[in-house]
C-alpha cells in the first residue's frame, strides 16, 4: 500500500517537476530577451507553483481513489484506518518536504538574488500551511473542486484568526504588532526575522485543530458517508478551534516578546537600558531607576534632563529623567490611535518639545508644543496654523525674536515652501525652496537648482547674505540630531552630491568663510555622519545581508575636511543578528554576541556599570 | 461466529440501520434482500468495518483476522491504472499470499498485461473474485454483483463460490436481487426494510410459511395477505405467515412460491404499505 501510495505521488512529481521545467523554457523561447535568465523564471514560477502543489498533495489524499471507485476495496484491507491514513500521508509528506527542500536550496544557489528573503519565508509559510490545511479537508467532499473550495475556506478561518488574536492583544494590551513579536506587516510579508517563538506558537494553536479534527473524525467516523464525517469534523473542529484561539491568545497575552532591549549613554554617562516592558537608568555603581511602566523611544537630551516617548495604546507620554536627580516626569501626552501605525517627530528648543501629531497616512492633524518649564501643552491644529496644499510638515529649525519663539517648517509640495510658525499661532510665509532647507549658525540655507542661498530671517523676512553656485547640487547632511534644534555654533558642514549609481561626493562647507571644497577620503557607502555636541564624528559600520546583525567597525573624527581614526573596533567572531550599536552624546554603546560594551565620548574611555561586567 | 448487536447506523440524520441485532454461523450462506434503500449495503459495509456505527458493535469469532474476510463491493471498484499483474502482486503483499489462483483468469483468457481500466464489468466482478478466493476467506461478503454480470459469468462465478465454501466452509453473506441462480444453494434469507431486518429464516422455512393464491374475486379478511398483486381477470395474492391450517379451513389452492416470487412479494408488501401510508 505504502509502496502503491509513493509510486503515485512520485508519478505526480514527475509531471509537476515537467511543468516546472518545460514551462519556463518555452516561456524563454517564446518571450526571449523581454525576460530575466532561465533560472530566474524557473525559480520564480518554481515558487509560486509550489503553493499549488502542496495544495494538489493535500486535496489528493483519497480523491483519486474516490475517482476510481476503489474506496470499498481500500477501507476492506487487513489495515486499522490510522494505518490507511499514515500510509497515505507519508508519501504525501515526504514529497512536499523534499520540493520544500529543493526549494531552500535553489534560494541559497541563487535564489537570494532574485527574491527577498521576507518572500521565502512568506512563501515558506504558507507552503505548508496549504498543505496542513489541504490535508484537512481531503476528505470532506468528492470533488477537488469541493474541496478546493474547503481549503481556501480553512485557510480564511485560519488567517483571520491568526490576525485576530495580535490585534487582540494589542486592543487589550497596548502597544502595535512588533511588541507582541507578530509583526504581521501584510498577509503575503511576513517579517519572521524579528520573533520566531510567538508566530509558531499561534501557528501550532490554530493549525492543530484541523489536523486533529481531520484525523480523529477519519479515525472514528470513515469517508462512506459525507454527512457524518463531515457533521463528525465539525462536531471536533469547532471546539478545538475555539480552545485553539483561546490558548494561542494566552500565550501570546503572557509571553514576554524575546527583545533585546535598547541603549542610550547620557552626557553625564548614565546608561539608559529600555525594553518594550520597562526602562531602567545605571549610574556606575548600578540601578538608579526602574521604570516599569515600559519602555522609552526617542532618546533626547538637555542640560539636565534626558527625555524620552513612552507608548501605551491610547497616548503617547512624554517623558524626562532628571539626569542627577533620577526621577522621572511625565510632561505632556499626545492621543494616538489605537491600532495604525503613529509617526511623529519630535523637535526640542530651549525650553519647548514641538512634535507633529500625524499618522500613517501623512495626513498631519496638529502641532503640539510643549513648555518644559511652565510644564504646559499646546496644541495647535494645522488646519488653522497652516495654509491649504501643505503635505508632511516637517519642523527643521527654531529661534527667537523679540522675546518669541518661532518654528520653522517646510512642507512637501513640487518645491519645499517655507513657513514660520510663531508660539502665538500666527505664520509667515518665507518662501520656495527647490531641495530641502536647513537652519545653522541662525541662517536659512535653501536652494534653487546649483545655488545655494544662505538668507537671514529679519523680523520683515529674508535677508540674503551669500549665493553659492556649484556645479551640483548640494545635500547638506543631517549631520546635526535632528531632534534637538539647540543653536550650536557650527564652524562646518558637510554636505553631498550623488553620482549616477548612487556613490557620494562629500563637500564640506566652511561657515565662515561659505568656501565649498570637496572631501575625497570619507567612505561612500555603510558610513554616516553624526554631530555630537559640536563635533562630528564618522561612523564606518558592517552590515551584510548574508550576516546578522550591525556591527560598528570604525569610528572617526571629522574636522577641517578630514577624517581622523579614533577607535577600530576588531570583527567579532560569532555575529549575531542581535549585535549592534548605540552613538549618542555620552558615549558608544556595543553588543556584539550578546555582551555589552561601554565608550566614553570624546576620550574614547571605557565605561563600567554594575550589572553588566 | 459473527455477532451483531443493536447495531445502528445513521447518514446524517436519516437513520439507515436500525438497532439490528442478528448472528452469522460458520459455513453459512446468507441472502439479504429488500427494496432499493432497505440499508442492505450499509449492512454489509457496516459488518466489513468500513462504515461506522452511531450504536452497537459486530464481533468476529477470535479465529478470524481481517486477512480472512472478503469483501466484493457492489462497485467493483479497483485501481484502474495497475495492470492485472500489478493487482495481482498488490493484493498477494497486502494479504501476505504465497500463492495466486489464476484459474479463474485463465478461464477468461484474460492477459495480465491488461489493465484494470480495459476489463469488462463481468471480467472485473471475476477478477476481483480471483483476488478475493486467494486470501482463503473464512467469511466472504458479496454486495450486488450477479445482476452485473452476464449469464456465462454469472455460472463460472457461482461455480468457484461453492467450491471455495466447499473448501474453507466459507461464511458468506450476500445481497441479492436475483435468485434464481442462488436456488439451489441451501441458506438463510434475511430481509430488511427500513434500516431493519423483517424476515430471518432458512431457504427451506421460509418456502413453508409463504404461498400463493390466485383468485378472480376478493379472498376472505382471515387469510393474512402480505402482498396483493393484480394480474388481467384475476389477483395473486401471497399469503404470510401460511400454516396448514388455512388450507384446512379455506378452499382455495395454496401454490408454492420460488425464493425469487418470495422476494418479490415481500419487496411488493413494502412499496404497497409506503403506498399507504402516503395515502395515495
Amino acid at each position: 500500500m505504502l509502496k502503491k501510495e509513493f509510486q503515485e505521488v512520485l508519478k505526480q512529481s514527475l509531471v509537476y517537476i515537467g511543468l516546472s521545467v518545460g514551462i519556463p523554457l518555452v516561456l524563454k523561447v517564446v518571450l526571449a530577451k523581454e525576460i530575466g535568465s532561465y533560472f530566474e523564471v524557473f525559480f520564480l514560477m518554481y515558487q509560486y507553483s509550489l503553493l499549488l502543489f502542496s495544495i494538489f498533495m493535500g486535496l489528493s489524499l483519497f480523491l483519486p481513489d474516490r475517482n476510481q471507485r476503489a474506496e470499498d476495496y481500500v477501507y476492506s484491507l487487513p489495515y486499522s484506518r490510522l494505518r490507511v491514513l499514515v500510509m497515505k500521508v507519508v508519501p504525501r509528506l515526504a514529497a512536499v518536504a523534499i520540493f520544500y527542500l529543493l526549494f531552500l536550496l535553489l534560494y541559497l544557489w541563487g535564489g537570494q538574488e532574485i527574491i527577498m528573503r521576507s518572500s521565502f519565508f512568506s512563501t515558506s509559510w504558507f507552503y505548508w500551511l496549504l498543505f496542513g490545511i489541504s490535508l484537512s479537508f481531503s476528505a470532506s467532499a468528492d470533488s477537488y473542486l469541493k474541496v478546493g473550495g474547503a481549503t481556501l475556506l480553512g485557510t480564511l478561518i485560519f488567517l483571520v484568526l491568526f490576525t485576530f488574536v495580535p490585534n487582540l492583544i494589542i486592543q487589550v494590551k497596548g502597544g502595535d504588532l512588533h511588541s507582541v513579536g507578530l509583526d504581521v506587516l501584510s498577509l503575503f510579508k511576513i517579517d519572521f526575522s524579528y520573533n520566531l517563538v510567538p508566530f509558531l506558537l499561534v501557528c501550532l494553536c490554530l493549525m492543530l485543530p484541523f489536523l486533529i479534527s481531520f484525523v480523529l473524525a477519519f479515525k472514528k467516523w470513515g469517508i462512506q458517508s459525507k454527512e457524518n464525517y463531515n457533521k463528525g469534523f465539525l462536531k471536533l473542529f469547532v471546539p478545538l478551534i475555539a480552545a485553539g484561539f483561546i490558548v494561542s491568545t494566552f500565550f501570546v497575552y503572557v509571553l514576554r516578546v524575546r527583545d533585546y532591549p535598547d541603549y542610550y549613554l547620557t552626557a553625564n554617562h548614565r546608561l539608559i537600558e529600555t525594553s518594550p516592558y520597562s526602562t531602567r537608568l545605571y549610574g556606575a555603581e548600578g540601578v538608579k531607576l526602574k521604570y516599569s511602566k515600559g519602555g522609552f523611544s526617542n532618546f533626547f537630551e538637555d542640560e539636565a534632563h534626558v527625555y524620552g516617548t513612552h507608548e501605551t495604546r491610547r497616548s503617547v507620554y512624554i517623558v524626562r529623567i532628571d539626569k542627577e536627580n533620577h526621577t522621572v516626569e511625565t510632561m505632556g501626552k499626545i492621543p494616538r490611535p489605537k491600532i495604525k501605525r503613529f509617526q511623529y517627530e519630535i523637535r526640542l528648543f530651549r525650553n519647548f518639545i514641538a512634535i507633529p501629531e500625524h499618522f500613517h497616512d501623512d495626513q498631519l492633524r496638529a502641532f503640539v508644543f510643549i513648555d518644559t518649564r511652565r510644564k504646559t501643552i499646546k496644541r495647535m491644529k494645522t488646519a488653522d496654523v497652516l495654509p491649504p496644499g501643505y503635505k508632511e510638515p516637517i519642523i527643521f529649525g527654531a529661534d527667537h525674536s523679540n522675546g518669541k519663539i518661532f518654528w520653522l517648517i517646510h512642507g512637501r509640495l513640487d518645491r519645499y515652501p517655507i513657513i514660520k510658525l510663531w508660539e502665538d499661532g500666527t505664520t509667515e510665509k518665507l518662501g520656495m525652496t527647490r531641495w530641502a532647507p536647513k537652519y545653522f549658525n541662525r541662517m536659512l540655507f535653501t536652494f534653487q537648482g546649483r545655488v545655494m542661498v544662505i538668507s537671514k530671517i529679519t523680523d520683515n523676512g529674508l535677508e540674503v547674505i551669500r549665493k553659492i553656485y556649484y556645479h551640483k547640487h548640494i545635500s547638506l547632511k543631517s549631520v546635526h540630531r535632528r531632534i534637538n534644534l539647540y543653536p550650536v555654533s557650527l564652524k562646518e558642514v558637510y554636505g553631498v552630491w550623488w553620482q549616477k549609481g548612487g556613490k557620494a561626493n562629500y563637500v564640506r562647507l566652511d561657515l565662515e568663510t561659505f568656501e565649498i571644497s570637496p572631501v575625497k577620503d570619507i567612505p561612500t557607502s555603510h558610513f554616516f555622519l553624526n554631530n555630537l555636541n559640536g563635533t562630528i564624528y564618522g561612523i564606518k559600520f558592517q552590515y551584510e545581508k548574508d550576516e546578522p546583525g550591525f556591527h560598528l567597525k570604525k569610528l572617526y573624527r571629522l574636522e577641517e575636511g578630514k577624517l581622523h581614526l579614533v577607535k577600530e573596533f576588531p570583527e567579532g567572531k560569532n555575529k549575531k543578528k542581535s549585535d549592534r550599536f548605540w552613538i549618542s552624546k555620552g558615549g558608544i554603546v556595543i553588543r556584539q554576541n550578546k555582551r555589552l560594551s561601554f565608550y566614553s565620548l570624546p576620550g574614547m574611555k571605557p565605561l563600567k556599570f554594575k550589572g553588566f561586567d | 461466529m459473527i455477532d451483531v448487536k443493536d447495531l445502528s447506523v445513521r447518514f446524517g440524520g436519516k437513520t439507515v440501520l436500525d438497532a439490528i441485532n442478528v448472528q452469522f454461523e460458520k459455513g453459512e450462506f446468507v441472502t439479504i434482500a429488500g427494496n432499493n434503500g432497505a440499508g442492505k449495503t450499509t449492512f454489509l459495509r457496516t459488518l466489513m468495518g468500513i462504515v461506522t456505527p452511531v450504536k452497537g458493535e459486530v464481533t468476529y469469532d477470535t479465529g478470524i483476522s481481517k486477512g480472512k474476510i472478503g469483501f466484493m463491493s457492489d462497485r467493483s471498484g479497483f485501481f484502474e491504472n495497475f495492470t492485472l499483474k500489478q493487482g495481482i502482486d498488490f493484493h498477494s503483499r497486502v494479504y501476505r499470499l504465497d500463492q495466486f489462483d489464476d484459474t479463474l483468469l485463465r478461464h477468461l483468457g484474460l492477459d495480465l498485461k491488461t489493465k484494470v481500466k480495459h476489463l469488462s464489468v463481468g471480467e472485473r466482478v471475476l477478477f476481483l473474485f480471483s483476488l478475493v478466493i486467494s486470501q482463503k476467506p473464512g467469511i466472504l461478503f458479496i454486495d450486488e454483483i450477479l445482476h452485473t454480470i452476464d449469464p456465462y459469468l454469472r455460472e463460472v462465478f457461482l461455480e468457484h463460490l461453492l467450491e471455495v465454501i466447499d473448501r474453507f466452509n466459507t461464511t458468506v453473506i450476500t445481497v441479492n436481487h436475483t435468485f434464481s441462480e442462488i436456488e439451489t444453494i441451501p441458506g438463510r434469507i434475511l430481509v430488511m426494510e427500513d434500516g431493519r431486518i423483517i424476515l430471518d429464516e432458512s431457504a427451506e422455512v421460509i418456502k413453508t410459511k409463504i404461498k400463493k393464491i390466485e383468485s378472480t374475486g376478493e379472498i376472505p379478511g382471515d387469510i393474512p395477505v402480505l402482498y396483493k398483486k393484480e394480474v388481467l381477470e384475476y389477483n395473486e395474492y401471497y399469503v404470510y405467515p401460511f400454516s396448514e391450517e388455512l388450507r384446512k379451513s379455506f378452499d382455495y389452492q395454496f401454490r408454492d412460491l420460488t425464493l425469487s416470487e418470495i422476494i418479490k412479494s415481500f419487496i411488493g408488501g413494502y412499496y404497497v404499505k409506503k403506498r399507504i401510508s402516503r395515502g395515495s
